[in-house]
């Protein structure tokens, strides 16, 4: 039994008078591909908002490497070891690819505004080694022709590279990754799997949210389905794409209707 | 650059030029600051003129009531500046949107009434008057420094000018400067990557404020006089328009602005009020073509002139 990265109890999150996560329980072991699905507004970027922090918690507790991190700032659960990427890429767009792997690292960074306007050599120190990772993560995440482009000026699955890359870059432990390969060609797709199962394989642990079934199901360990913010199904990809719960709340009552009379 | 700046006084002789060099330098002074939070951090700070003010009024203060030396009210001076934009920095800068410019704004304006009607402090409408030049400095073997003449005025502006510039561009280049940078292009992205932003913004903000407050000190012993107009919140627009038509967010932006613009000013003197027309069509024309001023139009037109060359 590996050990549990990041564990949810009873999470609760309440939008005015919609409940948009309701009583929903899960943990995720390191080293593993979890992935979670579910039609839309089922509550799974909520979810990620409530983990990272972005969003307040209703009720409930979040805990990671047995630490309770409920309530805390994003910028403070960054630093814990928890990435993410947003759903609609985001990056700076005005900065070059490099610059963006350069801000990515300020979760492991120390450089104090005092100490860098008097310039000592600790803080040059600290940028060279900056530097020399933000190279190694471009070589990684598969730009590194592209240094020296505004990352606003690349094309869409560059830019989701360049998006996980710049989650990558603060050393995390745990990456959410918000339909990673939402919105790109064929082509794209691929590379871009190739680098989560690669994110994977140098010891991350990756939580994702994916529409693409034929994703889903290929790379993840384990899936949690929601619907309504519940929990409908959780388990291996065979168990969750043969529950009767995840066909109807995708499909319809209809279609388990029809299943069930052949 | 270096050298022509060091030689200017000794080619242009004339009194009212020289006046004008040293009013540029500190305007150059407030808009490299005023640039730190608006064009690094991208916070549009609306009170910029605000803290001009009361760094020109606490320094002539301690000189004039305290009898303190200007080389002391002057750090002092700059202190009381940042410590007051620190204070105004922790409930304003939480807001998001337009509200930061909006409550900045407020302040400016509630600050320049409270000035301009505190007659026992502030002189009121009067004003202060009478304010000495900056002590002269002693200099070994029985000579001073004095700086009753303009171009010694000139000199001492050129000296801060000089720090100002040397402090901002260290900390923009930095990796803090970076995560200021950060916060400018996405907020909620600077944080999901550990980017404290509130503390970033609030550092910027008071840094910004002291060097707004150096300026506006500066202006106070070198004009001898301070009026209530010298924190009046449309000062704040004056500066902005300044970094904008120079070039939003770069180095060069706002000492080309704080140049340019007061230059042209004095030359369009005979206009009067029609001047203000002009330079509102200038900032109209600027911000449709030139999103990042002129800065942002010369380096454009230098890639396009590189492409071409290396196309054919």
């Amino acid at each position: 039994m590996s050990e549990i990265l990041l564990q949810a109890k009873g999470l609760k999150k309440d939008f005015g008078g919609l409940r948009a996560i309701d009583d929903l329980s899960f943990q995720i072991n390191r080293g593993m591909i979890f992935s979670v699905i579910g039609p839309n507004g089922s509550g799974k970027t909520t979810m990620f908002n409530l983990v990272t922090g972005f969003l307040p918690v209703t009720e409930g507790e979040i805990y990671f490497k047995g630490e309770r991190i409920t309530g805390l700032k994003p910028f403070q659960i960054s630093r814990k070891g928890i990435a993410r990427t947003f759903q609609l890429t985001t990056l700076f767009e005005r900065n070059t690819v490099l610059d963006n792997l350069i801000i990515g690292q300020r979760a492991t960074r120390e450089s104090g505004v005092l100490s860098s306007i008097c310039g000592l050599h600790r803080v040059k120190l600290e940028e060279k080694k900056a530097l020399e990772k933000a190279h190694e993560l471009a070589e990684f995440i598969g730009l590194s022709r592209q240094k020296m482009v505004p990352a606003g000026a690349l094309p869409q699955g560059a830019q989701k590279q360049l998006s996980i890359g710049l989650a990558l870059a603060s050393a995390p432990e745990l990456m959410l990754l918000d339909e990673p390969v939402g919105g790109v060609n064929l082509e794209e797709i691929d590379a871009l799997i190739e680098l989560i199962t690669r994110i994977r394989k140098s010891g991350v642990t990756i939580c994702l949210i994916e529409h693409k079934m034929s994703v889903v199901m290929n790379i993840s360990d384990r899936i949690l389905a929601l619907n309504y913010g519940e929990k409908v199904a959780e388990g291996t990809p065979e168990e969750v794409c043969r529950d009767e719960k995840v066909i109807k709340s995708y499909l319809g009552d209809k279609y388990v209707a029809a299943r069930g009379s052949n | 650059m270096i050298g022509f700046l060091l030689v200017a006084p000794l080619i242009i002789t004339g009194k009212y030029p020289q006046h004008i060099m040293v009013m540029c330098g500190i305007w150059v002074i407030a808009s490299l600051a005023l640039n730190l939070i608006l064009g690094y951090t991208g916070q549009l700070n609306l009170a910029h003129g605000t803290f001009f003010g009361i760094g020109a009024y606490a320094t002539a203060l301690l000189v004039q009531k305290i009898g303190l030396s200007f080389w002391v009210a002057l750090p002092l001076g700059c202190a009381l500046t940042a410590f007051l934009g620190f204070l105004t920095g922790l409930p304003t800068l939480r807001t998001k949107g337009h509200y930061f410019p909006i409550t900045t704004m407020c302040l400016g304006i509630a600050i320049y009434y409270l000035i301009a009607r505190w007659d026992d402090l502030t002189g009121g409408a009067r004003g202060l008057f009478g304010l000495p030049r900056p002590d002269p400095i002693p200099l070994p073997f029985g000579s001073v420094i004095s700086f009753e003449s303009t171009p010694a005025c000139y000199y001492l502006v050129l000296f801060f000018v000089l720090v100002t510039i040397l402090v901002k561009s260290r900390l923009v280049k930095s990796l803090a400067g970076k995560r200021l940078i950060a916060i400018r292009g996405n907020e909620d992205l600077a944080q999901s990557v550990g980017i404290d932003t509130m503390q970033g913004k609030i550092v910027s903000f008071t840094i910004s404020t002291l060097f707004a407050g150096l300026a506006g000190g500066l202006f106070s012993a070198y004009m001898g006089t301070l009026m209530a107009e010298q924190a009046h919140y449309l000062l704040s627009f004056e500066m902005l328009i300044y970094v904008m038509i120079g070039g939003i967010g770069t180095m060069a932006g706002p000492i080309i602005g704080g140049i340019f613009l007061p230059i042209l000013g004095e030359i369009l003197q005979p206009l009067a009020g029609f001047r203000l027309i002009l330079f509102g069509l200038l900032l109209i024309l600027i911000i449709r073509y030139l999103p990042f001023g002129i800065v942002g139009g010369l380096r454009a037109a230098g890639m396009h002139f590189r492409q071409r060359s290396g196309a054919e």
